[in-house]
């Protein structure tokens, strides 16, 4: 399992490059939330690679909890599909790419920082962190708030996997990634249905 | 029975009654006074580590509690920051009966002052991120409650704190690398940056403050002060525990001089925001930012007299943060839940006693002669002059905004010529009844404002009172505190 998982990890990283484009470029919260819980399978394919895969499916059933607990909250009463100009489309795009662009300049650096597996974790783990944290650049508050925290923590998950596999970690990260998206649904439940998504 | 299930696990499961006590407010406030004072009083009295003999019977209060492999350690020396952080929530539990944060605001507090205390009982030290990120979590509902529209403020609290945790925990990992093989200058330098960087977040420093005043104006003024006094005091003790372990960083001059470069930014953009603010919730975030650069001042002296200094300045914050906290909480209530100065003009005639709590809390924290701030802030300057003469210079340029702000304060609330009909003063000082109309009870509203007065005095008039046992926190850095 682990030596097919080795051997494909790049698949991982491109489901990661794709999910966390579609998270940002997206304004239809089936699709974020989606989107979201196909991340964790990237995540959780990334961390394998370090942790036994018992161990790593934490993160995949953490962050499809997390997943469902935000889609349950209040936002399923919002329409599914809102319009975004085409302008709009164009500047997150070009934005998504730089993210990929520094990925690719910084990756190799980190790789002789830590100790990874493989170069699929590095690369997945900074896609995350650098798409996240843009994601959290041009969102205030609302659903892209809470759904980009969750992406750069998860990414940070990826490369933290790699240097520590005590349980007691896994445990506190998975009570936190949960903590969020509970906190987040809460919010969500006070927020009117325009800040929501903004 | 081990120290830490004492003054961390007891503490949580009071917090879980308390909780769902909550609805029942006098037994909730009066059980929460009664345990936060029991639990600092058997900090100050009860030995760790040593045999106590109570009642005929002889015990021992363990040092550490082992879960899941991993271990909370509460040390005798450690005694001084339990008196510390129970005593601090005893006060701030005291003001909540005039402020009215919330019925949840106990239990809350009880939650995030054990959840802070573990993260710095917790050995290996880096799981302290994920505590602090816990209390993070836990505190957002006291912020923001029910039926309460969460504005920017919450959710950015909330995402600069979550990203400050992974660079601690990547700088833990790092640091044990160091531990390893000594010496390394490259992993120095990471290490050093993520620390630093982690920090930052964590501790709200410039640029990333924003949040701050955002949540001081949306929230309960009072809740926003009481969660940015505990964060921030727990937070430093938790970076000093840092340059106290690590020899690397407590001896190198390039550490202490960007404390006190970051401290004086700190002051300047606290103190520059504070003098032009206009509203009176968001001062107290301008405040408190102002404060964290104060206390990084103190640290960058680099001697154990900055060490001292940083615990004074932490205790005088306390005296003086709770009553005006808790004085902007009232007229916040009274004043349909508006500060903006503007639409305070001439309140203070309304509700002179709420009014001047307000004006001389902000006065204290100032560091005004007589009032509670004044020694600490002068042992601060004087030795800090000696150190670093050019940055105390600027830094003190800092302080004379929050002057400003004070002043701004003191004018908007006692405007003479607000119009008003004198007849129609309140001086009950406005504590409310039950039913949120305002009562009457005069003597006892007069005698707990004068506490309070008094109390800002007392402890800036005769500070040599408190002092021995504040140098008794000193003992928590072996190293750092000399």
């Amino acid at each position: 399992m682990n030596l097919l998982l080795d051997q494909y990890a790049f698949i991982a990283v491109g489901i990661l490059g794709l999910v966390s484009a579609v998270i940002l470029l997206t304004r239809s919260w089936r699709w974020r939330v989606g989107a979201l819980a196909l991340q964790y399978v990237g995540v959780f394919w990334l961390v394998a690679l370090s942790w036994p895969v018992g161990l790593a499916s934490i993160k995949l059933v953490v962050g499809w909890m997390a997943g469902a607990i935000l889609g349950v909250s209040r936002i399923d009463q919002l329409p599914s599909d809102r319009r975004r100009w085409p302008t709009e489309w164009m500047f997150l795009g070009l934005v998504m790419m730089l993210v990929f662009f520094s990925v690719s300049t910084i990756a190799p650096r980190i790789e002789g920082w830590l100790p990874a597996n493989h170069s699929a974790q590095i690369w997945g783990g900074l896609l995350l962190i650098g798409s996240g944290l843009i994601h959290l650049g041009v969102a205030s508050r609302g659903l892209r708030v809470i759904v980009s925290l969750l992406t750069a923590l998860s990414g940070f998950e990826i490369l933290y996997a790699v240097v520590e596999n005590s349980t007691l970690v896994a445990g506190l990260l998975a009570t936190v990634t949960l903590g969020i998206a509970l906190v987040g649904a809460y919010l969500l439940s006070n927020l009117s249905e325009e800040v929501m998504l903004e | 029975m081990s120290a830490p299930l004492i003054w961390i696990g007891i503490p949580v499961a009071i917090a879980g009654v308390l909780y769902v006590l909550r609805g029942l407010h006098t037994l909730t406030f009066i059980s929460g006074l009664l345990l936060s004072s029991w639990l600092w009083i058997a900090a100050w009295l009860l030995p760790i580590g040593e045999a106590v003999t109570l009642g005929g019977r002889t015990f021992r209060i363990s040092e550490s509690f082992s879960i899941l492999g991993r271990e909370f350690i509460l040390l005798d020396s450690d005694r001084g920051l339990l008196v510390l952080v129970y005593f601090a929530l005893m006060v701030w539990i005291i003001g909540s009966w005039f402020a009215r944060p919330g019925a949840g605001f106990i239990p809350f507090a009880f939650t995030i002052s054990a959840l802070l205390i573990g993260a710095l009982a917790v050995e290996p030290f880096l799981y302290a991120a994920l505590l602090i990120e816990l209390s993070v979590l836990i505190s957002v509902p006291m912020l923001s409650p029910p039926q309460q529209t969460p504005g920017r403020g919450i959710f950015r609290f909330l995402a600069f704190q979550t990203l400050g945790m992974p660079f601690i925990l990547l700088a833990g990992w790092f640091l044990t690398g160091l531990e390893a093989s000594p010496g390394q200058s490259d992993l120095v330098l990471r290490a050093g940056l993520l620390i630093g960087i982690g920090l930052s977040f964590l501790l709200a420093l410039v640029p990333f403050h924003s949040w701050v005043p955002q949540l001081a104006e949306e929230s309960h003024p009072y809740t926003a002060a009481f969660l940015l006094f505990m964060l921030s005091s727990m937070i430093s003790i938790f970076g000093l525990g840092f340059l106290d372990r690590f020899i690397w960083l407590r001896e190198s001059e390039t550490v202490y001089f960007g404390l006190r470069v970051v401290g004086t930014l700190m002051l300047l953009v606290g103190g520059a925001w504070g003098a032009v603010e206009k509203h009176l919730g968001r001062t107290l975030g301008h405040l408190s930012i102002a404060e964290t650069g104060i206390s990084l001042l103190a640290v960058g002296i680099g001697s154990p007299a900055g060490v001292l200094i940083f615990f004074w300045l932490m205790v005088a914050r306390l005296v003086a943060y709770v009553p005006l906290a808790a004085g902007i909480s009232m007229i916040w209530e009274i004043n349909d839940r508006e500060l903006n100065l503007e639409r305070l003009w001439g309140k203070g005639h309304q509700f002179p006693l709420i009014a001047g709590l307000v004006v001389i809390g902000q006065f204290s924290m100032v560091g005004i002669p007589l009032l509670v701030s004044f020694p600490a802030r002068l042992a601060l300057w004087r030795v800090l002059a000696g150190v670093a003469p050019l940055i105390a210079a600027i830094a003190f340029l800092g302080n004379i905004g929050l002057l400003i702000s004070a002043g701004r304060s003191l004018s908007a609330l006692f405007v003479p010529f607000s119009g008003r009909d004198p007849h129609q003063v309140d001086t009950s000082g406005g504590i409310f009844a039950r039913e949120g109309t305002l009562a009457s009870e005069r003597l006892f509203e007069w005698l707990v404002y004068l506490t309070m007065v008094i109390a800002i005095n007392l402890f800036g008039l005769f500070p040599q009172v408190y002092l021995p046992w504040i140098e008794k926190l000193l003992l928590i850095f072996e190293r750092i505190g000399g």
